[in-house]
């Protein structure tokens, strides 16, 4: 089966002041359909980079990406805001929710921007709550939420649309234990359950590990991919790889 | 330690030039109502020039150009003041934007006065700065009105010569400007020194929905609605006298708009609340977010809706209280002249405006021209004579409007529409003026020399110091009062401007008028003109007169679309996490623009309702509270005169209301631009985390 999102020779450059540093330094990267892939390395390794640029939130300054079969840089800007809204979800760290929308109403954010009517999606949204385990706070403004609750509610929104890729930018980087470890089996359950295409950015060794591959990024570039399917100890593995690349 | 050295200055200065649209908007309001307040020093100067040779018809033009001035400098600072709001609201919203940043301030050493210094220099910097544009559009917005006086006046009504601002005008207009911008930034500026040091451990967080509270609302709504019962259950102009009639309107107007200023918020509230769902449902999330983004940042929407609002009373309340001084106050006693079928005779032409004797030398008929008259009117009515006299203790309007110098015994005989008696009689006038110098002045005036009726005054004359007697208070003729004064008084010598012929009961008119006309065809720069005529004249010319001070308040609402520009550009600031992960799901670019713009439609359009009952206030505040006291009107049913008024100043209000909407969507391009234009994403999610 073909790639749901194919990179090749991604490079990715800023211009800050005078200085141009390079973000990405030629990154070639595949995901499978329902693959969960997660990226790891240091600060400024270009993680986050390399996801806003999958997603279609940044423009590579080389390089192209394929994804849902589509390449990103022959799609308009309106185009490619639909292929955003339609296949893919995203879950960012900080910041996810309209504060002014109810969690029904931030979860129904993609299919109210689509048209659609309150009764079409009513149902959808829901299962979805139900699914995150927020059916009762439905009514509930973020402000009302936790931030473990918050951060499910932005997972229904990624998923309301049955999106082919799920991209997630330090999804527990803001959670305590518990809500991280069940925003884990959230996304694990789409890959597993719906064969959604799943790709986290974490700094956290047990984030990565429920994931089937990690990607190690470095000064830009990718130094190492661990497969860990089937792999028992799978902190330990990570823990004993990023020691020996140095992460 | 020199000026140039303190930190606070230099982070002013540095804030300044890296917020330029923020200010620059500011800035730009600012400077509208200082360029109008020059611009009416340049009108009226230009008015004043053309009439350089002529010593006699300056000085009578002085009052009526002095009138014109200063409506448009009331315009000025109205205008100042409703910039007022905007300078405010922008100083409010940046500072709390850089809540985080005072705190570090704070935490590193600065003091809550050096905090002060840095945010009084910012306004400062944003006054100079509007000044600076205002001083030099002034004179430009001068020859555009008076490009529209030409166009709107019959022509040679008016005349012209190119006119620069005095010293005087300037000085007040930079002094209002820069007055202006400390005062609106004073309250954010002492909010800024408050801060706490803590503040720059916590993240600053776009608001989310506020609850207005309530009360507010409830109270402003009751203000307005109590105000309305108690005006129309007892006008208080019936009863008021000079000078508590003006101020008791100012009073009552002054509670008005606080009433206003209490319901704005609650009403923002109410409109984001219930345009929501229908809204959602046209627009799905689109419509959902424009409803809410006005029941968030309370202050800011409040205060923009009130600077359109502003923007929109000064245009209806300007309209009202123009339509009803010409209306109600100036026409009643040019109607009753009007109808006595009468011809005024001048040396020049009366109904050629201002080209009929700006070359003249002296505007006094001479004695041959009078005989004439008397000779044609022999037997077949009266001749009524009339002097001109600049009088500033007897002026009506300012210092400089004229006064009519009679004799005795002809304004006694000339009727009401000539003077009509409030306190005193014809009588008791005459015996007065029998005595020596005796005045017939209107009721402001007797307010403001505290006399009544056989008083003792002085007044100023043209050789100096004049004893004279209030032989009678009450309405007036065109608002001139009457001096009767002896020979040896050196006030009513010489020949008179004007001759009034009144025809004798049962005279052929048109016989009359035949005789007169031919008389006039013998004598070159004579001029017989009917009263009707000219009484039509000056209609004319009221009428115009609202609406060139509507075409200068419009300034007003550019200045309050300037407002909306500023406040949106802020929001959007703040948003702009919002906006980034409102792109990333899937909104086009359309679809922010439709948030953004129609956000500024709803907060246009409110502020524009607001403005409607705004100016309808002014206009029934100044019908039913200061009402015709000051012009002796007392016969006057103030409701109706204010439903009079307030038909034509509604009726532009509402067009002004109309286009609200649009005025406000055009205003939110700029800020819906701003954020469109970042191509990257990222920048905007990641906002939040800077």
């Amino acid at each position: 089966m073909d790639d749901v999102i194919q990179a090749k020779g991604l490079v990715k450059r800023y211009q800050i002041g005078e200085v141009e540093v390079a973000a990405l330094r030629g990154v070639d990267f595949a995901v499978a359909p329902g693959e969960f892939v997660a990226i790891m390395g240091p600060s400024g390794s270009g993680k986050s980079t390399l996801l806003h640029l999958l997603g279609g939130l940044d423009d590579a300054s080389e390089g192209e990406i394929t994804l849902a079969g589509r390449r990103l840089a022959l799609l308009k800007a309106d185009e490619l805001t639909l292929l955003r809204r339609r296949q893919v979800g995203f879950v960012f760290q900080f910041f996810n929710l309209l504060p002014t929308l109810t969690a029904a109403e931030n979860v129904a954010l993609p299919l109210l921007l689509e048209g659609a009517r309150h009764t079409e999606y009513q149902g959808r949204i829901g299962e979805l709550l139900a699914l995150v385990g927020l059916a009762d706070r439905a009514d509930h403004r973020p402000d009302q939420l936790s931030g473990g609750e918050q951060q499910r509610v932005a997972l229904a929104r990624a998923l309301v649309t049955g999106p082919a890729v799920i991209l997630a930018d330090e999804p527990t980087g803001n959670l305590d234990r518990r809500a991280g470890t069940e925003m884990l089996t959230l996304l694990r359950n789409a890959s597993d359950e719906r064969r959604q295409t799943i790709v986290i950015v974490t700094h956290d060794p047990f984030a990565a590990s429920r994931a089937d591959r990690v990607v190690f990024l470095k000064d830009g570039r990718l130094v190492h991919q661990l497969p860990l399917g089937g792999v028992p100890n799978r902190i330990e593995v990570l823990a004993g790889a990023m020691a020996e690349l140095e992460l | 330690m020199r000026l140039a050295n303190r930190i606070e200055l230099r982070l002013a200065w540095r804030e300044f030039i890296g917020a330029k649209l923020l200010w620059a908007l500011s800035a730009s309001a600012v400077a509208l109502g200082v360029a109008v307040i020059v611009a009416s020093d340049v009108t009226r100067g230009a008015v004043l020039n053309a009439m350089r040779e002529s010593p006699d018809v300056r000085t009578l033009m002085g009052g009526l150009t002095d009138q014109l001035g200063s409506n448009l400098t009331s315009l000025g600072i109205g205008i100042s003041l409703a910039s007022g709001f905007i300078v405010f609201n922008a100083f409010g919203m940046s500072f709390a934007r850089r809540r985080r940043r005072f705190a570090t301030l704070r935490t590193v050493g600065m003091t809550g006065g050096q905090v002060l210094l840095l945010t009084l220099s910012e306004a400062m910097l944003t006054g100079l700065f509007g000044v600076a544009l205002g001083l030099a559009g002034g004179p430009w917005i001068g020859r555009l009105t008076i490009a529209a006086l030409k166009a709107v006046t019959p022509q040679g009504m008016f005349l012209f010569e190119a006119g620069l601002p005095s010293a005087g005008a300037l000085g007040m207009a930079g002094l209002v400007g820069l007055g202006v911008a400390l005062a609106s930034a004073l309250i954010p500026a002492v909010a800024a020194t408050q801060v706490s040091p803590l503040a720059a451990r916590r993240p600053t967080e776009a608001a989310g929905l506020e609850h207005s509270p309530a009360w507010r609302g409830w109270v402003g709504l009751a203000g307005l609605g109590l105000i309305l019962v108690y005006l129309w259950l007892a006008p208080p102009a019936a009863w008021l006298k000079p000078p508590w009639d003006a101020r008791l309107a100012g009073l009552f107007g002054l509670v008005w708009f606080g009433c206003l200023g209490l319901l704005a918020p609650s009403a923002s509230w109410l409109l984001g609340r219930a345009v929501r769902a229908p809204l959602g449902r046209v627009g799905g999330a689109t419509g959902l977010l424009l409803a809410d983004n006005l029941r968030r940042g309370r202050r800011r929407v409040a205060l923009t809706v009130l600077s359109m609002a502003a923007g929109i009373s000064l245009v209806v309340g300007v309209m009202g209280f123009t339509r009803f001084a010409t209306e109600s106050l100036m026409v009643p006693k040019l109607r009753e002249a009007m109808r006595l079928g009468a011809w005024v005779v001048a040396a020049f032409d009366p109904l050629a405006g201002m080209t009929g004797y700006v070359d003249t030398e002296s505007l006094r008929l001479d004695q041959q021209a009078i005989t004439d008259v008397q000779q044609a009117m022999e037997g077949r009515g009266e001749v009524l004579e009339f002097g001109y006299l600049t009088v500033p203790e007897l002026s009506f309007f300012g210092s400089s409007y004229f006064s009519f110098v009679m004799r005795a015994e002809q304004a006694a005989t000339a009727g009401e529409w000539l003077f009509s008696f409030n306190q005193g009689n014809w009588e008791t006038a005459l015996q007065i003026m029998q005595r020596g110098c005796g005045v017939l002045i209107m009721p402001n005036i007797a307010a403001r020399l505290g006399a009544v009726v056989g008083d003792p005054i002085a007044f100023t004359g043209p050789r100096g110091p004049v004893p004279c007697t209030v032989a009678g208070i009450g309405a007036a003729f065109v608002a001139a009062s009457i001096i009767v004064a002896p020979e040896e008084s050196g006030l009513g010598a010489g020949d008179p401007f004007a001759l009034l012929l009144k025809p004798g009961p049962g005279q052929d008119r048109g016989v009359l008028e035949r005789d007169l006309m031919q008389l006039a065809q013998r004598r070159p720069g004579l001029s017989i003109v009917s009263m009707e005529a000219m009484g039509r004249a000056q209609q004319d010319i009221l009428s115009q007169v609202p609406v060139v001070l509507d075409a200068m308040a419009v300034l007003a609402v550019i200045a309050a679309s300037l407002g909306v520009v500023n406040t949106l550009t802020t929001g959007v600031v703040e948003r702009r996490p919002e906006f980034g992960l409102l792109r990333a799901v899937g909104a086009t670019r359309r679809q922010i623009l439709t948030v953004v713009t129609g956000e500024a439609a709803l907060i246009a359009s409110l502020g524009g309702a607001l403005g409607l009952i705004g100016g309808a206030g002014i206009t029934i505040i100044i019908a039913t509270v200061y009402g015709g006291a000051s012009w002796g009107l007392t016969e006057m049913d103030h409701w109706r005169e204010a439903a009079n008024a307030l038909g034509p100043a509604l009726t532009i209000g509402l067009v002004g209301w109309a286009a609200t909407p649009l005025i406000g969507a055009l205003s939110g391009l700029l800020p819906a631009q701003s954020i469109l234009r970042r191509r990257r994403l990222v920048e905007e999610l990641l906002a939040e985390r800077h």
